[in-house]
């Protein structure tokens, strides 16, 4: 296979310096940063890619799957800059550009600790972000709409978990730390307790998959949606209990034979409701609860027993404390009922509007999303 | 609410080590490594904090849940950290390396794949 390694790596090159030529020149400001990130990343890989053809070490037989291994990693990179950066930099409009400066307006309300994201409407799915990119993605008319906006906040909390060396997100990572260490003493001990009880074998088997769901992504997830929670107050809850009336499916969901991704659905909403406690909002957290309960109700979902054991309240009310510490530490702007920030206010009043005055919406929605707009545009001119 | 944010994070932290794991290995394998080596330093104290005892790690503790999962015989990660910072032959270091190398690059094709499937 060396000479199909030669000829593919050789192939791959080509692809990437045609790339490079990809990157648009005239580009908004915004999006400098992310033209930067690509071209660098690019030229990164095109250095792999030529090592691999020219590194003598990679020419020996026994050297082989580890110049196997590179060449998919460095065809994987090539990608996620292609398919997600580049498009994403051949799309730059207007609309993106005013996405942008509420991105910017956002993250400096919040007193965000890191450079804000660039955002594109590119999303094919729902909000999603690239850490590796800083690039956030939001599906293409979400911007003409208030609702969800929320969910923006807790996209921002994935780059604290990514930026590992920057010593103001120390307080971040320290408390996801105590938490994880929390979580894990926990199940520890229910898997000594499984053992000395003897019973079924499916329950260690579970109690090492929920482990392993906790570490790999549950307890990031909280993480996030408390990033929200604390930042921009009740609208994220709404927020929430909006996308999974529309979107949810089993809102107790327990894995047991495949790992999931996110906690199940009422343990994100109890620590979401743990956290506006913790800000005082109890309004609002009663007014929540109530309609949170009457979805549970009409959803037809029910918890098992295992639900409780894999998502304890205990567990749940501390991720929400130390949250709030690793939070409250970075100097973060935390949101509290007497919290007056323009942003915070139109996401918050937005919710108040729907819930109050149906009717009117639309229109009060339409004239807030032109506020937003000038809010952003003022960031612009200072 | 996405998968992108959750796994794109976590591809970079596996992808990080997996390219760590193959420079070492391709020095064991051409005969030009040596325990005080930058890169094979880093390897050795990334499989040292691979422990039930580092509890309080969030990131070794995600990467220790991934590994449980994937490798067969489960070696002992911070025996094969101790056995790369000394004199230990290329050949007993090399096989558990291997397997090491296979199930992150394994785990880097399924995070990718979750990347890039439903968000929310």
């Amino acid at each position: 296979m060396n000479d199909y390694l030669q000829g593919a790596i050789s192939e791959l090159i080509r692809r990437g310096e045609l790339l490079l030529t990809k990157i648009p020149t005239s580009l908004p400001r915004e999006f400098h940063v992310l033209a930067h990130t690509c071209r660098q990343e690019l030229s990164r890989i095109l250095d792999v890619l030529e090592g691999l053809v020219d590194d003598p070490n990679m020419q020996g037989q026994a050297s082989q799957p580890e110049r196997l291994r590179k060449f998919r990693r460095a065809v994987r990179d090539m990608d996620f800059f292609e398919t997600i950066g580049i498009a994403a930099l051949n799309r730059a409009n207007e609309d993106d550009r005013q996405l942008n400066l509420l991105v910017e307006r956002i993250a400096n309300e919040i007193g965000f600790p890191l450079l804000p994201p660039v955002a594109t409407l590119l999303s094919q799915g729902y909000f999603h972000i690239y850490p590796r990119l800083n690039l956030l993605c939001l599906p293409l008319v979400e911007a003409a709409f208030l609702l969800h906006l929320p969910d923006l906040y807790h996209e921002l909390g994935h780059l604290l978990e990514f930026e590992r060396h920057d010593p103001r997100t120390k307080p971040f990572h320290q408390a996801l730390d105590r938490a994880s260490s929390s979580i894990a003493g926990y199940l520890a001990d229910e898997l000594k307790l499984e053992g000395r009880r003897r019973g079924p074998a499916e329950f260690s088997f579970y109690l090492q998959q929920w482990w392993r769901c906790w570490a790999e992504s549950w307890l990031v997830e909280l993480f996030c949606d408390l990033f929200a929670v604390y930042t921009v107050g009740p609208a994220f809850a709404w927020a929430n209990l909006h996308l999974l009336a529309k979107r949810g499916a089993d809102l107790f969901a327990v894995p047991t034979l495949v790992p999931s991704t996110h906690p199940a659905d009422d343990a994100r909403m109890k620590v979401m409701l743990y956290g506006l406690k913790v800000t005082g909002f109890n309004h609002e957290l009663s007014d929540i609860e109530h309609r949170w309960d009457e979805l549970v109700s009409i959803s037809g979902s029910k918890p098992e027993p295992e639900y409780f054991r894999c998502f304890p309240d205990d567990i749940l009310r501390s991720v929400a404390s130390l949250a709030f510490d690793g939070i409250s530490g970075m100097g973060c702007r935390m949101a509290v009922p007497a919290t007056k920030d323009p942003i915070y206010t139109i996401l918050n009043e937005a919710w108040a509007q729907f819930w109050n005055h149906p009717d009117e919406y639309p229109e009060w929605e339409g004239a807030s999303i032109s506020r937003l707009r000038s809010l952003g545009a003022l960031e612009l001119a200072t | 609410m996405s998968d992108a944010g959750l796994y794109s994070g976590l591809y970079e932290q596996i992808r990080g080590y997996a390219e760590l794991v193959d420079d070492v290995l391709i020095s064991l394998k051409a005969g030009t490594s040596h325990p005080a080596d930058n890169e094979r330093h880093k390897l050795a104290e990334f499989l040292m904090s691979l422990s039930s005892d580092h509890r309080d790690n969030f990131a070794a503790q995600r990467l220790l849940m991934i590994l449980r999962t994937k490798v067969s015989g489960q070696p002992r990660w911070p025996d094969l950290g101790r056995a790369l910072l000394s004199e230990t032959e290329s050949a007993q270091v090399i096989p558990p390396l291997e397997s090491l190398a296979r199930s992150l690059e394994d785990e880097q094709v399924n995070v990718t794949t979750r990347m890039r499937g439903a968000t929310r």
